[in-house]
């Protein structure tokens, strides 16, 4: 990864939620690539910190560059436009939108991007089949177990080819199996360059990352790199 | 922004929630099947109401002697008012007070002398037929008169004329004719407690074949009543002029009080549509947090967002119109079969104007979009981070 510029730098972040500090003075660097684990006690900041860093939330103080682009300066439309083109999503449950089968589900970023929901339809399911799903493309997402869900909800973070997936408790409700699934999948997005930002309280997710974080307090304790793995 | 997309997800949205988009389909069909039927009903009101009292009454334009009892030269009069642009037929009739008797009982009426050939009548023939030309004892009566002496199309009753108010009739017989007639037809509602005769014959009774007591001017457009009364009495110096408005207060207070109330009834119902719907979208947009939220962090705009649930309200308007549309339509052939109103031939009987139907659908329309427009823009502005922490 030497010499690439990193996907995203987080400096010196802090988020307020009136008196308290839930994110105090984080500093943060995401190189392409990276499968990078969150880890940290239920309240500490992490999902906070995660969506700064997808430009969902804004700081109090600090910086966020993805792709070298101040995000936190950036308008509405020019934050929604960069999580469209170079980050994807994955939440713990209730990732997909009940009322689109599994293929609309993935095609609806890349139809939203490119504007051709045919050609959009047509990734998905070659990402669908990629994962397994091939024959679940006409499904609801009602219908769908809780690992094939977020199977889909990972190919739906990655059709629009970002440069950063951020995952939030991607395994929390599932059960081992289904999490190993979900982690291969992820796991092999990073193969192909993509970073990844990992929220879990699973040390075997973490295992599986090339880097992880401790959070504690609104504070990044720890990092230890692939070696420390 | 893309509309496509916005729209393909409305689409979606509204069928996966098919009990509230029934609901808010509903409620809108239910706003256009009582706007228009009711409208089209208080339209056919007002028609009747001036058609009985102008058409098949006295006219829009009435002209009365100023002094005396009889108009001069009535017939080149009317000959002369009829050819006034915007005048229809103008047509004299002879008035007198009158009893008739029959079966034992009587009873006083107005009795009017009427052109047999003219088109325009003060009455509504409900039975029977109209008077003859040279009828010299045929007679119409009111209902109401009708009913009161027991007798029916095809009685001879005996019939009563005051002769006396006619300064150059010598009186006889104790001042009134007294005339056996057949009745030939019933007339009702204005004209339920009159009778008629040929103006000829009363004319002729009352010693003069041309005397008339007025000339009712009838105009195409009720409307133009005060602008044709300037023109008539400027073609009938001596005489009295009067519009409608101004000789039948009643008329006039009633059709605008028919356009009052379906004016109030009208936004009402515009109000009963808009609330619900807004209620429901609203109900329906939070319940969709979650997706809104899941929607922004794939990087859909605000825009996205609002378009997406004001193309729902669309949809919801569009369906609604339509249904309710189809349902009023429904309604108002029913009504026409079966007028709510029917009374000695005052028949209510809805009139559906496109205007009516054009107005109403649009303004129903547009009050979906409105009322969706708020439940929209709320979408547009949740904070994605706390919809998502499920902290809202």
């Amino acid at each position: 990864m030497s010499g690439a510029q990193p996907v995203l730098v987080a400096d010196d972040l802090v988020r307020r939620y009136g008196d308290r500090v839930v994110i105090n003075h984080v500093s943060l660097t995401v190189e392409p690539g990276e499968m990078v684990s969150l880890m940290g006690a239920s309240g500490c900041g992490k999902t906070t910190l995660l969506h700064m860093l997808g430009t969902l939330d804004r700081p109090d103080g600090g910086q966020v560059r993805i792709d070298g682009r101040d995000v936190v300066a950036m308008s509405t439309t020019e934050r929604n436009t960069l999580r469209r083109e170079r980050l994807g999503f994955v939440f713990q449950q209730s990732n997909l939108l009940p009322e689109l089968t599994t293929r609309e589900n993935v095609a609806l970023p890349a139809w939203r991007a490119s504007g051709h929901r045919r050609e959009a339809l047509a990734r998905a399911d070659a990402l669908l089949a990629s994962f397994g799903l091939a024959k679940r493309g006409d499904a609801r997402g009602r219908v769908l177990s809780l690992g094939e869900a977020q199977r889909v909800a990972v190919a739906r973070a990655i059709i629009n080819d970002p440069q950063l997936v951020l995952a939030d408790e991607p395994t929390g409700s599932l059960d081992t199996e289904a999490a190993h699934a979900v982690l291969d999948a992820l796991a092999a997005i990073c193969a192909g360059g993509t970073a990844l930002l990992v929220v879990t309280h699973d040390p075997a997710v973490a295992a599986r990352c090339t880097r992880r974080l401790a959070m504690r307090d609104g504070q990044l304790q720890t990092q230890a790199g692939p070696a420390a793995v | 922004m893309s509309l496509s997309v916005a729209l393909f997800l409305a689409r979606r949205g509204l069928r996966a929630s098919p009990l509230s988009t029934g609901l808010m389909i509903a409620a809108v069909a239910v706003g256009i099947g009582f706007e228009v039927p009711s409208a089209a009903n208080l339209r056919g009101y007002r028609e009747e109401l001036l058609s009985q009292s102008l058409a098949s009454g006295f006219g829009d334009v009435r002209v009365r002697p100023r002094r005396g009892v009889f108009v001069r030269d009535a017939d080149a009069l009317a000959a002369t008012l009829a050819r006034i642009p915007g005048v229809v037929e103008a047509t004299p009739v002879v008035s007198a007070p009158a009893s008739i008797n029959g079966h034992g009982h009587a009873v006083s009426v107005g009795l009017l002398g009427v052109e047999p050939r003219a088109t325009h009548h003060p009455y509504r023939l409900i039975a029977g037929k109209a008077l003859g030309d040279k009828d010299s004892d045929g007679i119409l009566l009111g209902s109401s008169v009708a009913q009161r002496l027991g007798v029916t199309v095809g009685d001879v009753i005996e019939l009563r004329v005051m002769l006396s108010s006619y300064p150059r009739v010598v009186l006889d017989d104790g001042g009134y004719g007294v005339y056996s007639m057949t009745i030939r037809g019933l007339v009702g509602f204005n004209a339920a407690d009159s009778a008629f005769v040929a103006r000829g014959f009363l004319a002729g009774e009352l010693g003069d074949d041309t005397a008339a007591s007025a000339v009712l001017v009838h105009a195409r457009d009720h409307a133009a009543a005060p602008a044709l009364t300037e023109a008539v009495k400027r073609l009938a110096p001596g005489t009295e002029v009067r519009s409608w408005m101004v000789d039948s207060a009643y008329l006039s207070s009633s059709a605008r009080a028919a356009e009052t109330l379906g004016g109030a009834a009208w936004a009402f119902g515009i109000l009963a549509v808009g609330i619900p719907v807004m209620a429901l979208l609203y109900i329906n947009t939070l319940n969709r947090r979650r997706q809104i939220g899941l929607l922004t962090a794939m990087g859909f705009s605000r825009a996205d967002l609002f378009f997406t649930f004001l193309f729902q309200a669309l949809f919801l308007g569009v369906a609604g119109v339509i249904l309710g549309g189809l349902v009023s339509l429904g309604l108002v052939r029913y009504l026409v079969a079966r007028p709510i109103f029917d009374w000695q031939g005052f028949v209510v009987r809805p009139v559906l104007a496109v205007s009516d139907l054009a107005r109403t659908a649009g303004a129903i329309l547009a009050t979906t979009l409105a009322a969706g427009s708020y439940p929209a823009w709320r979408a547009a502005r949740v904070d994605p981070s706390r919809i998502l922490r499920g902290i809202e």
